[in-house]
């Protein structure tokens, strides 16, 4: 069941009053019952796995707790339940990929359950964190494999961290109107990102990369920074759906998008962009490896590991592999500029409003050049397609190709081109208003109801409009 | 005034532009639907009987865009008691219901033409509109997707998600039909689709769907390398015959023509392929005449690279009153 069915429309209300009419303890009940339904709506098979990960969580954790004296014994069960969860998803992600590389040594495959990634991590660090002690194992069944398996971000995250979710299933949640609203005005604004934004920019970016070696370098171009907004759209789409969601029935997840393209650096960007799962790589595989606290070239190194097992996270392919490793490498070079930028910056200071706004404008626009750059590996069918691209656009591109170019033949007409410009508008105005520290929702509370009412009408009128164009799946199901 | 109540005030207030839109989606579907619509519409309420000049009619002409446009029921039968209700897009499926529907309504009628386009036994490329002009009740419906578990074509119609979107439809979602309604202004279509309606029906149910004086492009089956029969519209093609044979109506199982560039490219096996399915149809049943050679029509007959046009349907609709009356 995906956020923008029927089917969900249906599902969430029925979920979400029953939830909050039912005590703790039936209440979590219904909550598990109702995440394994729509979770094993789309195949009966995931609920299974779906299962076995969450009770290895379970035992493990439990065992964990109960041996706080003994460290080989704790050791030996945390390093045996996180591989049992990696080897889940090795086997159901990345099997085909490795057997590939062997020549298809084994003739078997494997099923792939959607979200498999995201709930594998989240179980992995919730038993990482009951072995450091940072928090105490989940007794209580229920709410344990409730953590795992909490329907609004089983499919596609954000990934939750088991200290800021469970207890949050301990607490009876009342109906509350300014969660209501406030999830149901988020999952609106979610819908209006994939449907009216990201599935139009999806006919763009599938045009041109579907006849790149017809497209002139500044189609790719236009293609390859549609494809960056329709990822942002569509990912942080599904973030605001899953996390209004949430909130409806009083729960808080983690934010996961916080207007990326106004970071100033790759780091920044990075900082800003799939956060809880940026998030995660930092607590479980960056600081573990030393983070920053061991000389500057390991610091380096361990970026670009965590940089490339990302790539690896996001799909059992080397166009995602390499796709990490390209970010982290970007990251690294800004890091090693750094200190000659500021040297600069301290030898020619900048002077007034308008040359920092200046400074600023470009360090956006070189931080979305290189994400633009090292995103056509990701959205590439091959790296070599991602190579012919890059090779066109950079020896090819002529000034001249601007004026030749019409937007027009990128497939679509002048209304949806209309309709999207405008809602790239919104869609900036909202991050804009962000990224200034004013939340949106509040903002819209606070317009007198004609004009609140009108924009409500607006949005679900432009969402309506939107059901039958361009992509309508969500791009990170597929991780 | 609570939380509670001031929550379901304003969901109703959202709501209520969406209910008036499921509501003038369904009363007044003229407005803003395609073309395809009134033709639809316009053979619903002839076989249903809800159309003021109701009557039984002796001979009935079933099938698909090409039994509808090749056959003029007011010239192969000057008495009028002819009714060409065939439908653009529709499958066996679609007009097996149309039969029962009919049946129901009406009188059997003494004989009944059933002509189908050879690509309709294999493919069902409109079931999806089938859905969205609402044609089919619910039951059907789920009765189509019963009979197909497990046959060639299943997947066309009881495609993912298929039930969410039958919901969708039957409700008048606004996510299905708005974009219709925005393509359709400023004017609406209301004047084209009534138009439209008011041919078909003074035409006895003909209508034409190429407008060009002259065509020799391929049709469908040229780019078909075998003939697959087996699958879901071979079952309710089965069906309806069953049913006419059922009913005692005499059945003629005709061909509608191609243009030269089809006729002449049509793959051997295809046309192998083909004959053999309609020879075990006239070994089943030995009481129907079946003619299972495709003509061939020089490309002035034809509107488009599917259908005749009008000097086409002449001279379709001439040969058999020829043949049959």
């Amino acid at each position: 069941m995906v956020f923008n069915s029927v089917a969900y429309a249906i599902f969430f209300p029925i979920v979400a009053i029953i939830y909050l009419c039912l005590g703790t303890g039936a209440g979590n009940i219904w909550l598990l019952v109702s995440s394994y339904f729509f979770y094993m709506s789309a195949d009966i098979r995931y609920g299974a796995i779906l299962f076995g990960a969450s009770l290895v969580t379970y035992i493990s954790t439990n065992i964990l707790e109960k041996t706080a004296n003994n460290a080989l014994l704790r050791k030996i069960t945390a390093v045996m339940a996180v591989s049992i969860e990696l080897l889940l998803l090795f086997f159901f992600k990345y099997f085909g990929f490795f057997n590939e590389m062997t020549g298809n040594y084994f003739e078997v495959s494997f099923l792939l359950p959607v979200g498999i990634s995201f709930y594998v991590f989240q179980a992995v660090g919730y038993i990482i964190d009951v072995y450091r002690g940072d928090i105490r194992a989940e007794k209580n069944f229920v709410q344990a494999m409730l953590f795992t398996a909490f329907f609004p971000g089983i499919l596609s995250g954000p990934i939750s961290r088991a200290g800021e979710l469970i207890p949050q299933f301990k607490v009876k949640h009342k109906f509350d109107y300014a969660n209501v609203r406030e999830g149901l005005v988020r999952m609106g604004w979610g819908l209006f990102m994939k449907l009216v934004i990201a599935s139009r920019l999806s006919i763009v970016a599938n045009l041109v990369y579907d006849n790149h070696t017809e497209a002139n370098p500044v189609q790719l171009i236009l293609g390859t920074f549609a494809y960056a907004l329709q990822i942002y759209c569509d990912f942080a789409s599904y973030s605001e759906l899953a996390i209004g969601s949430a909130q409806c029935m009083g729960f808080k997840l983690r934010e996961n998008f916080f207007q990326p393209f106004f970071a100033t650096s790759s780091a920044e960007l990075w900082r800003r962009w799939h956060m809880s799962l940026m998030s995660w790589f930092k607590d479980y595989l960056y600081i573990p490896l030393g983070g920053s606290r061991k000389g500057r070239l390991r610091k380096y190194v361990n970026i670009l590991i965590v940089f490339t097992l990302s790539g690896l996270w996001h799909g059992a392919a080397w166009t995602y592999v390499l796709w990490g490793f390209l970010s982290g490498l970007f990251q690294v070079t800004g890091e090693i500029l750094k200190k000659y930028r500021e040297r600069i910056m301290e030898l020619w200071p900048l002077k007034g409003r308008l040359a920092g706004l200046v400074h600023h404008g470009i360090k956006v626009f070189l931080t979305v050049f290189f994400f633009n750059v090292s995103l056509v590996f990701f959205r590439a069918k091959s790296i070599s397609q991602a190579a012919e691209i890059l090779k066109a656009v950079f020896t090819g591109f002529r000034f001249s190709d601007i004026a030749k170019t019409n937007v027009f033949e990128l497939g679509l007409g002048y209304i949806n081109l209309g309709i999207l410009a405008f809602s790239l508008l919104i869609l900036f105005a909202v991050d804009l208003a962000r990224e200034r520290g004013r939340e949106p929702q509040k903002l819209l509370t606070g317009l007198s109801p004609a004009l609140r009412w009108a924009a409500y009408y607006g949005m679900i009128l432009m969402i309506l409009l939107s059901t039958n164009i361009g992509a309508q799946r969500f791009i990170y199901f597929q991780f | 005034m609570s939380d509670k109540i001031r929550l379901v005030r304003n969901l109703i207030l959202l709501g209520l532009p969406l209910l008036a839109m499921m509501l003038y989606f369904a009363l007044k579907p003229m407005d803003y639907m395609s073309l395809e619509y009134p033709m639809w519409i316009e053979e619903k309420e002839f076989v249903t009987g809800r159309v003021d000049d109701r009557r039984d009619y002796d001979t009935l002409i079933i099938g698909d865009s090409r039994a509808k446009s090749s056959v003029l029921p007011a010239v192969l039968d000057e008495s009028g008691n002819t009714y060409n209700m065939a439908i653009g897009g529709a499958t066996p499926i679609e007009m097996y219901y149309a039969l029962d529907r009919y049946l129901k309504a009406h009188e059997a009628p003494r004989s009944v033409f059933v002509i189908f386009a050879p690509y309709h036994f294999y493919d069902i490329d409109n079931y999806n509109q089938t859905l969205y002009f609402n044609y089919l009740d619910t039951g059907q419906i789920l009765e189509v997707a019963r009979e197909a578990r497990g046959l060639y074509g299943e997947d066309k119609v009881a495609y993912k998600g298929w039930i969410t979107d039958v919901i969708s439809y039957k409700l008048r979602s606004p996510a299905k039909y708005l974009a219709a309604v925005y393509e359709a202004l400023p004017a609406g279509k209301r004047a084209e689709n009534t138009e439209r309606y008011m041919q078909v029906r003074r035409d006895l149910g003909f209508t034409l769907f190429g407008t060009e004086e002259s065509n020799n492009e391929p049709s469908y089956e040229v780019h078909e390398a075998e003939f697959k029969s087996s699958g879901v519209s071979s079952k309710y093609y089965e069906r309806l015959l069953e049913r006419l044979q059922a009913e005692g109506i005499a059945v003629t199982i005709e061909q509608a023509p191609l243009n030269p560039a089809s006729y002449d490219n049509l793959r051997p096996e295809f046309l192998e392929g083909y004959t053999e399915y309609m020879d075990k149809i006239e070994k089943e049943h030995p009481e129907f005449t079946v003619v299972k050679e495709v003509p061939r029509y020089e490309a002035e007959c034809f509107g488009d690279n599917n259908h005749l046009n009008r000097t086409g349907a002449l001279k379709y609709t001439a040969m058999l009153k020829k043949r049959y009356f």
